[in-house]
């Protein structure tokens, strides 16, 4: 809401207190003021033109203008038609910021130019108050030389305060009310606007029905024999204050009591009613309706509407029809005051882009039902000041709240309760003061114990916590004592499973970046890489702002690969990012790990590279269940369905449990590579936490003894059918070599040409007996054993 | 023979010896000099041997001993220059160790997650258990057991992203409160619960329709504002250091009351005011207040007997203040260059 210093001295007297000290403690009260705007301009002095000769062959004169004893005399060229001997004038010096340009001595077709002459326009005054567009401004003769003050003297000095009011105080948006409520927080004398008495002299006419739900209250007034007249300057200036324009004087005082009250008020030609009736509902559909700003609008049965005569004259709470606006020919009006839904109005504006002055408070959630008697009869009083011969009729109106209104909300407060909630030892006698500033009517029981009976504008005083924060306004912070609370303790730690996103985050960023992406993506995005939640019923936004946002991820990996896409983009390239993050499920949130690799693993710069491979996700996982000590034989490891191309069909592999697959890793598609404009060799992995957390819970570590007895290791290298994982053959190994096999570990693969369908895998196995150390004898056995079963399979030794 | 002359051969030999040895150049030269004269038959242990045998020496005891001495010389001699002649090989191997290094470097980490854990560190140290938030919840917890009237702007389709008529990608994380304040049933808690939130905003440098929250809340019997200050400065010091003044506003939000907002000095001017902090000296940095006995009374408290505080923290704006960072873009754009500069 915009508020005019200016304007707000008007109600009160706030003495010594600078706009500075009132920003500042305002903030404190709970305004927050979003920005402060100045108007005033320094380096400004009235002057006299003492002489003034053209330059030839220009519109430019070059003056000697007298500023006054303190400035003197000074040359300054000037191209005003109206620039001549005897004229006072405006003038900018050097260093003067006007809204276009700050002033600077110079020096025009040869002559010296200390400063310049001002028109009204060039010193940031609107349009509506310059007369002549390319005339100076010729300042009043009553007013001294010297005088540099001028803008404030002349009105148009003004500071505009842009005060974000808190949600729970529409009220505020009156500037009566607002006066009234600053004067309270620093005790300063309010001057309240005192209700003129109109005399009614005319029948109001009119037939008022509402059959709408969402109106609570409509009233009208005829006010006959009206001058419609371009206003006062006053008000004009007050209404530009707050960034209105001026229309008439009928339509400019609505306003302006809007401002003073908060009531919107909306004014009627009364003669262009062909039936005297005023109807307030929502049931027109598809109606097209021309709006007092010459624009039009299709309206439907939730925009609440004002009509007469089956014509809408009225789209109600936040712009009239233009076909019965008051114009300079209107000689009667209706006034319309009324109070409707928050949330349809809000609706309508929105919808329809229309943010009227009095849609906007009407949003804020102003309650007008208390005012607008005193807003008609102030308005009535201001068009009958313009116009004696007015003639005003009696308020016609259908009130539906009045009855629940009149009660006025009675809460008891104990001093100690006061206390308790603030932490504070205010006494009895200054919590009693306090309450008398803060509300209207205050009564003490005991002395301890008072009654506040809220102002019925105040529908936000509800409980003594409301009044605690009121007292809290008034007497600030200060004498709140810091104090830890006193309460039992209790043990604290982490869950399991906040331990162990801990330990694998720790574990990850030592190689990896930790990233954070967006839980919204587009339609085509949610859809890719769902290996773990192939089943799972996708979350769609019913009103997303745009499709790139429309649903809810069901794997990280497009969000992950959409950065190593920007990355390569910024010429980031060859590094590993993982996220970890809930995602949400229709059995509620499971919790993800991914990552993805690019390019190649620096080992020593680019001295030292590696490409990234599957077999550094492997070792990423393989660490994870180190990390969690998970036996990892627990899980195996298969080729997946691979239907939509995200995932190379040779390279890649599921992780399964129990038959269940909880995870994947693989090298990305040529066509997601094209998709997301990855040129480099991209690797992603994702797992399900929630399953291998589920594993973690029981595994504790246990002491094993180290055997005092030495290994055997032998070699051996196998011919092997290609499409046999090495896994396969060490199985078999393990199965005929007996129990004192050890560990069997791959140490080399060679695919050439001589082998056709076979390939050559070499193995490295120990044989360890805890007891004793074996004899070459023994493990030649058991190496027997394992060649005579592998041969049974078709492996055989490699020649 | 004379004692004095055989010592006197052996002397000349052995000084001649290690002349020779401080000329060898490299190991076989030295090898050589070793054999010749040093080894069991060697020239210098010949005469040694010699000197032992014969009868015609006085006083062998001395004898030997001189000799001896001239041997360890000798001995050490040749040591010294083994030793400098291997150094000297070994340093024509010199390395450049300017060459780059393994890279073992912590990698980089989203801001966001840094604040988190910064934040959850300080609570968790003031005895707040962590309470999971979900992204989507009912509206009945969002917006209703928060005590949001029905017709309240945030529950607007323009504001709040839904996805059936109650289900709601969620706004804050104050939603965690209602939930935990219902599985808590009626007693006093202590939680502080981590969350993303949405709000129908346009994603540009001030504005993010994703950002992240901690909701805190605290309810016990007696629990009063000035519980609510005394974390807070701990948290504010913890977080700023401690030389950075905190101030309180009122302000307003459904659920507590009084609700205050904190901010803090400015550290760009030291409270004095400059562009950074619009003029005021200070910034704001979070919503708080006194649980409203309304809210209470909602999830099943009995607000006589009990009281609460809640707070509410942006961690992107915990995370622009702290590090200085530009826009709220950065947090989500992931740029390797950003992430790199923030570790654990
Ligand atoms: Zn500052």
């Amino acid at each position: 809401m915009l508020v005019s210093f200016n304007f707000l001295k008007k109600f009160i007297d706030f003495k010594n207190l600078s706009p500075k000290d009132l920003v500042e403690k305002m903030d404190v009260f709970g305004f927050e003021i979003e920005n402060v705007t100045d108007t005033n301009i320094n380096n400004l002095v009235v002057g006299k033109v003492i002489n003034c000769n053209k330059i030839p062959d220009t519109h430019l004169n070059v003056c000697n203008i007298f500023l006054g004893d303190k400035y003197g005399v000074k040359q300054i060229v000037c191209g005003a038609n109206n620039m001549r001997n005897g004229i006072k004038v405006i003038v900018a010096l050097p260093g003067a910021k006007l809204p276009k340009a700050e002033i600077q001595e110079m020096t025009i077709k040869g002559h010296k130019s200390c400063g310049m002459c001002c028109s009204l326009e060039e010193l940031g005054i609107d349009k509506q108050f310059v007369k002549d567009k390319n005339c100076i401004y010729e300042v009043d003769k009553k007013i001294s030389i010297g005088e540099e003050n001028i803008l404030k003297k002349l009105g148009f000095a003004d500071i505009i305060f842009n005060v974000k009011l808190p949600y729970n105080r529409p009220d505020l948006m009156s500037i009566l009310n607002f006066a009234e409520e600053l004067s309270k927080l620093f005790k300063k004398k309010f001057k309240n606007l005192k209700i003129p008495q109109i005399k009614t002299i005319i029948n109001n006419d009119f037939i008022l029905k509402n059959t709408s739900d969402k109106c609570s209250l409509i009233a009208i007034c005829i006010v006959k024999n009206v001058i419609v007249s371009e206003s006062s300057e006053e008000i004009k200036k007050i209404l530009f204050s707050f960034g209105m324009q001026p229309v008439n004087n009928v339509v400019d005082y609505a306003n302006y009591v809007m401002l003073l009250t908060g009531c919107p008020i909306h004014i009627y030609d009364y003669d262009k009613f062909s039936s005297k009736e005023i109807i307030i509902e929502n049931n027109k559909s598809n109606c097209d309706f021309l709006a007092l700003n010459n624009k039009k609008y299709l309206l439907n049965n939730n925009d609440i509407v004002a009509s007469s005569n089956n014509k809408i004259i009225c789209l109600s709470g936040i712009i009239g029809s233009l076909d019965y606006s008051c114009t300079t020919k209107t000689k009667n009006i209706v006034i319309e005051v009324g109070n409707f839904d928050i949330l349809a109005i809000r609706r309508t504006s929105l919808r329809l882009n229309l943010l009227t002055e009095s849609s906007k408070r009407f949003i804020q959630g102003i309650d007008n039902s208390f005012y607008y008697e005193k807003a008609i009869k102030i308005l009535a009083a201001l068009i009958k000041k313009d116009n004696d011969n007015c003639l005003v009729s009696d308020v016609l109106k259908i009130d539906k709240n009045q009855i629940s209104r009149k009660k006025k909300n009675k809460i008891s407060i104990s001093v100690q309760k006061i206390n308790s909630i603030l932490n504070t030892k205010y006494k009895s006698n200054v919590i009693f003061a306090t309450l008398k500033r803060c509300f209207s009517s205050v009564q003490k029981v005991k002395k301890d114990l008072f009654i506040v009976y809220c102002d019925e504008k105040r529908s936000d005083i509800q409980n003594i916590n409301d009044v605690a924060e009121e007292i809290l306004r008034f007497l600030g912070f200060e004498s709140i004592k810091n104090e830890l609370p006193k309460i039992n303790m209790s043990l604290n730690n982490l869950s399991q499973k906040e331990d162990n996103i801990k330990k694998i985050k720790n574990h990850l960023h030592a190689f990896l970046y930790e990233v954070l992406t967006y839980v919204l993506v587009s339609e085509e995005d949610s859809e890719l890489f769902d290996f773990l939640l192939l089943n799972e019923q996708k979350y769609k936004i019913i009103n997303p702002i745009i499709n790139e946002r429309s649903c809810i991820r069901k794997s990280l990996i497009p969000s992950l690969l959409k950065i190593v896409s920007d990355n390569l983009i910024k010429q980031n390239n060859n590094f590993g990012i993982f996220e970890i993050s809930n995602i949400n499920t229709h059995e509620g949130e499971k919790l993800f790990l991914s990552v993805v690799l690019t390019g190649y693993n620096m080992l020593r710069g680019k001295m030292l590279k590696i490409p990234y491979s599957n077999f550094y996700l492997k070792g990423i996982f393989n660490s994870i269940c180190d990390i969690l000590n998970i036996d990892k034989n627990k899980f195996f490891l298969n080729k997946l369905n691979i239907t939509k191309n995200e995932l190379h069909p040779g390279k890649h592999a599921g992780i399964f449990l129990d038959g269940n697959l909880i995870g994947y890793f693989g090298e990305i598609h040529q066509d997601i590579s094209i998709k997301y404009g990855i040129k480099e060799k991209t690797f992603v992995m994702e797992l399900n936490l929630g399953n291998i957390f589920s594993l973690a819970e029981n595994s504790e570590i246990k002491f094993k003894k180290i055997p005092n007895s030495r290994f055997v290791e032998r070699d051996l290298c196998l011919l092997v059918d290609k499409n046999m994982s090495s896994t396969e053959v060490v199985n078999i190994i393990k199965k005929s070599g007996g129990n004192f096999i050890k560990n069997v570990e791959v140490f080399d693969v060679y695919e050439g040409k001589d082998f056709k369908d076979k390939k050559s895998i070499a193995f490295n196995i120990i044989f360890l007996d805890d007891a004793k150390t074996l004899t070459n004898d023994e493990v030649n056995d058991f190496m027997k054993n394992i060649i005579d079963s592998l041969s049974k399979k078709n492996i055989f030794l490699r020649e | 023979m004379n004692n004095d002359y055989l010592l006197q051969e052996i002397k000349s030999i052995s000084d001649d010896v290690q002349k020779k040895i401080l000329n060898a150049k490299d190991k076989s030269e030295l090898l050589d000099i070793y054999n010749k004269y040093i080894a069991s038959n060697g020239i210098l242990s010949q005469k040694k041997n010699n000197i032992l045998k014969s009868k015609s020496i006085v006083d062998k005891k001395t004898a030997i001993l001189k000799i001896n001495s001239f041997f360890d010389e000798v001995k050490k001699c040749f040591e010294a220059q083994k030793k400098s002649i291997i150094n000297a090989e070994l340093l024509k191997e010199n390395e450049d160790i300017s060459l780059p290094a393994f890279d073992l470097s912590v990698k980089g980490i989203n801001p966001i997650h840094l604040i988190r854990e910064k934040i959850i560190d300080i609570f968790f140290g003031m005895g707040f258990k962590i309470y999971h938030s979900n992204d989507i919840d009912d509206e009945y917890y969002n917006f209703t057991l928060m005590n949001i009237a029905s017709n309240h702007v945030s529950r607007d389709m323009e504001n709040t992203f839904y996805i059936d008529q109650k289900l709601l990608l969620c706004t804050h994380t104050s939603h965690a409160q209602g939930r935990a304040m219902e599985e808590t049933k009626g007693k006093p808690l202590k939680i502080i619960s981590p969350g993303k939130c949405f709000r129908k905003d346009d994603d540009d440098l001030t504005h993010s329709h994703q950002f992240m929250q901690i909701e805190g809340l605290m309810i016990d019997k007696n629990i009063n504002l000035g519980n609510l200050k005394a974390i807070l400065e701990i948290f504010v010091k913890k977080m700023f250091g401690e030389n950075r003044k905190m101030r309180l506003r009122n302000s307003f939000f459904p659920f507590t009351e009084p609700s205050i907002e904190m901010d803090i000095s400015c550290d760009n001017c030291c409270g004095v005011g400059c562009y950074k902090c619009k003029n005021t000296g200070y910034i704001e940095v979070l919503g708080a207040g006194i649980v409203n006995p309304k809210v209470l009374e909602m999830n099943g408290y009995n607000s006589k007997v009990y009281s609460g505080l809640a707070f509410g923290i942006g961690i992107e704006r915990i995370a622009i203040l702290k590090y200085g960072i530009d826009n709220i873009r950065r947090f989500y754009t992931n740029d390797i260059r950003f992430l790199k500069d923030f570790k654990g």
